[in-house]
């Protein structure tokens, strides 16, 4: 290889990761004014509207805020891991979306075949992104406990106590993907649910769309899960942070929720396919874009309606609602896939077989 | 020679990551140069091409027994100056076994096993041969005994740890989910006569 | 798409393993069932463990055929060796399960009591039928770990909790030895069937001799934690005294079976090659563990603790059996584990069926008078002594007589005139205990448990004892034929 092309790949490289890292913040700065109009919507109020037309420049505005204000670190605390704590817990939120497949192009035909539009198409895409999203924890727990006060360190504590509980539900729901798909390449699991809205996984694995998509919400402490960072607790983990580094956990925060939003279009709901086949002339990043962004606006919904659990209410319901139900699922379709005469019914979502 | 360079990088990050596990003077900063260790360690992995081990290494190792270390290291206030009391006296033990493994690592890199030809010389294998699969293929055909024992021994593990640990308290107080949804009005109205 | 086979096929020969897999799925069904069973029945859920262990033995007598059987991909192995093997463990667990319903009958969380006991049961039946060392790490694992939690079990009790916890942090370097120790055959041979293994060594000759030999070592040091043998022994006082009695009987027979066995079948299968040095390794560990255990039993006063030493005591004559490495040196330790099972399961029924006052009947002097008040639990304790002792023509005679009878044979004169003068040295401690229960006074009055199936127990192994004393062949032929799957 060239040093020409060395830097050639390398520039591509740069330009695929900023694409997709520039956009995933800038998203995140309209979800929030999106969150704030449909809550507003929701609860028979305005929301933000003053700041340019219809309050569309309001994320800037508190964008520049935030950037202006200034940076406190409390003279107790471990100012190292004070520091280094927002990024930990930002970076694997941003290197998560590196396997993301956000659809299929042949380059309006200059490319012989379609390609998958992913950073990395990996072989295990799934395991990475269980992998990746299970180490936004030490971003918080760092918080909590570098900031050497006690609020910040409850809210670490009962932070990484849901996200451990969740993710095993998380991970067992995933498992019944992996079965019926076949492969942990996100890539293929969406080609395995080719063929319309009858062949998605949301119609077999009912249960497990609910499982992960809720799991997904208290991983990503959102309503109603957000004990972790309640007015008991003076806004948990973060209580010691401000201007930046406070952004750096919100921007963290809504990054997972995209990727739990775009991981669950994915896995459950056909991915980049259109529900009726004949509407596949509509480019297919349309179609997750817009899965993607109708599960964002049930996150939301979940914010405006519901009341927050209480503590043992959050583990309740992971250790002994929502394990037992993936586990049983499991059971469930391994015993369709063995069963002779059971198997035909279940080799329709299993083209490959 | 990218590959070389990745490897030196790798490796070099995870010798002085664990130098740093023993020499930091705070509890949490080790564990945080273990983690990092464990990361270069799964690196080392995927440039073997053993995808699969490496993300096993991240999502078990970093993703859940770090957190559990960390967990103990924030309960337990451990103190490190107290504990490096008395370090300098296991010194010469110490020194001696590590002397000794280093004469063993060069005798051992020098004994002509090592040496070009010799060693399994990274040829890397296709990206259609999938690692994962292939394991799974063995793991459940050839090994299913093993890994069904295997299994076994969690589920030992975890009813012994609930055993050894679970003490019904009787000063706290249970919610009792049944129980609330099946009360009915007549268990909390009462109709007065005025 | 990756190309994958799609659904797996199933094992073959599964049949093989029916025992294992009753013991599997009925010790789940039981965690689950026990949720709903209440706290005055739980006798029920020992009563389901012991139909279970039953069920095993049967199971064991019905898979068993004249040819040996290989199942799972070659992993695991049917042979008359390993349902001997497991029939004993069957039993073992049995009376385990039978002591334990009394004894445990107060605490919190029964359940899992029996449970954890069964899962035990099926790690040493998993290891016996091993022939390669994934299965049998695994399933001594299995077996340790259930181990060590059923020596914590009362929790409450800070001799328990500290003898689990001895336990298993020696048990866990003792594993870590062991796997060392593998790691070195794996990679003289490239492979973990024993088998495999020995040709693996053949074949490298001198040129691997030290990695060998290193391996040797450590998997012979590993296995002598599990059953014991000095200088490994240290865990075994402090964890018998600890245990809760049932457990401790339980741990002092199950186990102890399951060790020699794949003891045994290590030596023969995967290093006959090694032969002359591991016998030298093990006549030193031999004379050690006589000499530690019967010396170190005379100085107890517990009697729970003088037992642990006198098991060391038995392991080391069980050695010699190791030592001699002919055929009738592997049926004697058969036949020496066989009468051990029934000799250790009758002394420890009659301990737990003794109470003073509420109080466990723990210390010898706790045996005062026995004689006067109960004469007939006096006689079966005098006999399982006695026996212990090996005095003749009871079934501990024959099984010393057995054993030191090979090693003879294979030329080790003077280390059997060695153990038979420690022979004697043990005699001496299991005499005096029958000194306190005829001869002494009896000073506080005696509580007994009334418990049917006990007594049954001590009643089932008294006759064991006197009739195997007395027309011992019939066992040693067996023993001699279930050998046939290893030799």
């Amino acid at each position: 290889m060239t040093g020409l092309e060395m830097a050639a790949t390398a520039g591509i490289w740069t330009l695929e990761i900023l694409a997709i890292a520039v956009t995933v913040a800038l998203s995140v700065a309209y979800i929030t004014y999106a969150e704030r109009r449909v809550i507003g919507w929701i609860q028979v109020r305005k929301g933000c509207n003053r700041v340019g037309p219809a309050g569309l420049l309001q994320p800037l505005a508190d964008g520049l805020k935030l950037v202006l204000k200034e940076t406190i670190i409390p003279t107790t605390a471990n100012k190292f891991l004070f520091i280094a704590a927002p990024i930990m817990s930002l970076t694997p939120a941003l290197v998560a979306f590196a396997v993301v497949p956000f659809g299929e192009t042949s380059l309006f035909g200059i490319w012989d075949g379609p390609h998958v539009m992913a950073i990395a198409n990996l072989n295990v895409g799934l395991l990475y992104i269980m992998a990746i999203s299970s180490l936004s924890i030490y971003g918080i727990l760092m918080a909590g406990w570098s900031s050497n006060s006690k609020y910040p360190f409850i809210g670490a504590i009962r932070s990484t106590c849901q996200m451990i509980s969740y993710e095993i539900s998380m991970g067992f729901g995933l498992v019944t993907v992996m079965m019926l798909a076949g492969s942990l390449n996100l890539a293929d699991i969406v080609h395995a649910q080719a063929g319309g809205i009858q062949h998605w996984y949301m119609i077999p694995l009912f249960p497990m769309l609910l499982v992960y998509f809720i799991s997904g919400c208290a991983e990503t402490a959102r309503t109603p899960f957000d004990l972790v960072e309640t007015e008991e607790l003076v806004s948990g983990y973060y209580t010691e942070y401000s201007g930046m580094w406070f952004a750096t956990f919100s921007l963290a925060e809504y990054g997972a929720m995209i990727l739990i939003s775009l991981m669950t279009s994915i896995l459950f709901l056909g991915g980049w396919y259109a529900p009726i086949p004949a509407l596949d002339f509509i480019p297919g990043t349309f179609w997750l874009l817009g899965k993607t962004a109708f599960l964002i606006f049930v996150f939301i919904w979940f914010r405006a309606t519901f009341p927050r659990y209480r503590y043992d209410q959050m583990m309740r319901l992971g250790w002994k609602v929502f394990l037992p139900w993936a586990l049983a699922w499991i059971a469930v379709v391994g015993i369709f896939i063995y069963t002779p005469g059971l198997d035909s019914i279940i080799n329709f979502w299993m083209p490959w077989r | 020679m990218l590959e070389t360079a990745f490897f030196n990088l790798f490796a070099g990050l995870s010798i002085l990551s664990g130098m740093g596990v023993v020499l930091a003077r705070n509890t949490m900063h080790s564990v945080m140069f273990l983690i990092f260790c464990f990361f270069n360690a799964a690196g080392l992995f995927f440039m073997l091409d053993a995808e699969f081990i490496g993300i096993i290494m991240i999502l078990i190792y970093v993703g859940a027994v770090m957190v559990l270390f960390m967990f103990v290291v924030m309960m337990l206030e451990v103190n490190q100056a107290k504990l490096r009391e008395g370090f300098l006296q296991y010194l010469p033990l110490g020194g001696l076994i590590a002397v000794i493994l280093i004469i063993e690592f060069i005798a051992a890199a020098q004994s002509g096993v090592f040496t070009e030809g010799v060693k399994a010389t990274a040829v890397h294998i296709s990206q259609q041969v999938n690692n994962t699969a292939e394991i799974g293929q063995v793991l459940y055909t050839r090994y299913l005994l093993g890994f069904e024992i295997a299994a076994i021994i969690l589920l030992v593990a975890l009813v012994g740890a609930v055993v050894l640990t679970l003490r019904t308290r009787k000063d706290a107080k249970y919610q009792n989910i049944a129980a609330q949804v099946h009360v009915r009005k007549e268990d909390r109205m009462r109709k007065v006569r005025m | 798409m990756a190309n994958v086979t799609f659904p797996f096929p199933f094992p073959e020969h599964l049949l093989a393993l029916l025992p294992e897999m009753i013991v599997a799925v009925l010790a789940m069904a039981l965690l689950l069932l026990d949720l709903f069973v209440p706290k005055e029945k739980k006798r029920m859920t020992a009563y389901m463990a012991a139909l279970t262990m039953m069920a095993a033995g049967a199971a064991t007598l019905f898979v068993m055929t004249p040819e040996t059987q290989v199942a799972f991909y070659g992993f695991f192995v049917l042979d008359h060796f390993a349902v001997f093997a497991k029939l004993l463990i069957c039993i073992a667990t049995l009376l385990g399960i039978v002591l334990s319903i009394d004894y445990m009958k107060d605490e919190e969380n029964i359940g899992e009591y029996y449970v954890l006991m069964l899962f035990s049961a099926l790690g040493m039946m998993l290891m016996v039928s091993a022939n390669n060392f994934i299965i049998m790490y695994l399933g001594l694992e299995l077996m340790a770990l259930s181990t060590y939690v059923l020596v914590g079990y009362q929790r409450d009790v800070l001799r328990s909790s500290e003898a689990a916890l001895k336990y298993f942090i020696l048990g866990a370097l003792s594993s870590g030895m062991l796997l060392y120790g593998v790691t070195f055959f794996y990679g003289v041979s490239g492979s973990f069937h024993f088998v495999a293994i020995a040709q693996g060594i053949a074949e490298a000759g001198s040129s691997a001799g030290t990695a060998v030999l290193l391996g040797l070592v450590f998997v012979l040091a590993g296995l002598a934690f599990k059953v014991s043998m000095a200088p490994f022994h240290m865990w075994t006082p402090d964890t018998y005294e600890g245990a809760p009695t049932p457990i401790t009987a339980f741990m002092s027979v199950a186990p102890k079976v399951a060790g020699f066995v794949i003891f045994m079948r290590i030596l023969v299968d995967a290093l006959p090659g090694l032969q002359h040095e591991y016998t030298t390794i093990l006549i030193v560990m031999a004379v050690i563990t006589m000499a530690v255990g019967n010396l170190a039993a005379i100085a107890q006063r517990n009697i729970k603790r003088m037992l642990a030493y006198s098991t060391i005591g038995h392991v080391g004559f069980v050695m010699l059996g190791l030592i001699a490495a002919n055929a009738d040196g592997y049926a004697g330790i058969l036949v020496y584990l066989s009468v051990y099972l029934f000799m250790n399961m009758g002394v420890f029924a009659i301990i737990i069926l003794m109470r003073r006052e509420g109080i466990q009947g723990e210390l010898l002097d706790d045996f005062a008078g026995l004689s006067r008040v109960r004469p007939g639990y006096a006689l079966a304790m005098g006999l399982f002594l006695f026996s212990l002792g090996g005095i003749p023509f009871l079934a501990g005679f024959w099984a010393k007589y057995v054993v030191f009878i090979a090693a003879i044979e294979a030329g080790h004169l003077y280390l059997v005139l060695y153990a038979l003068l420690f022979s004697a040295v043990g005699a001496f401690y299991y005499i005096r205990v029958v000194k306190y229960i005829y001869f002494d006074e009896e000073r506080v009055a005696f509580n007994f448990v009334e418990n049917r199936m006990m007594q049954a127990t001590v009643v089932v192994s008294a006759i064991a004892v006197v009739a195997l004393g007395i027309y011992p062949d019939p066992l040693i032929d067996l023993c001699q034929k279930a050998l046939g799957g290893l030799i």
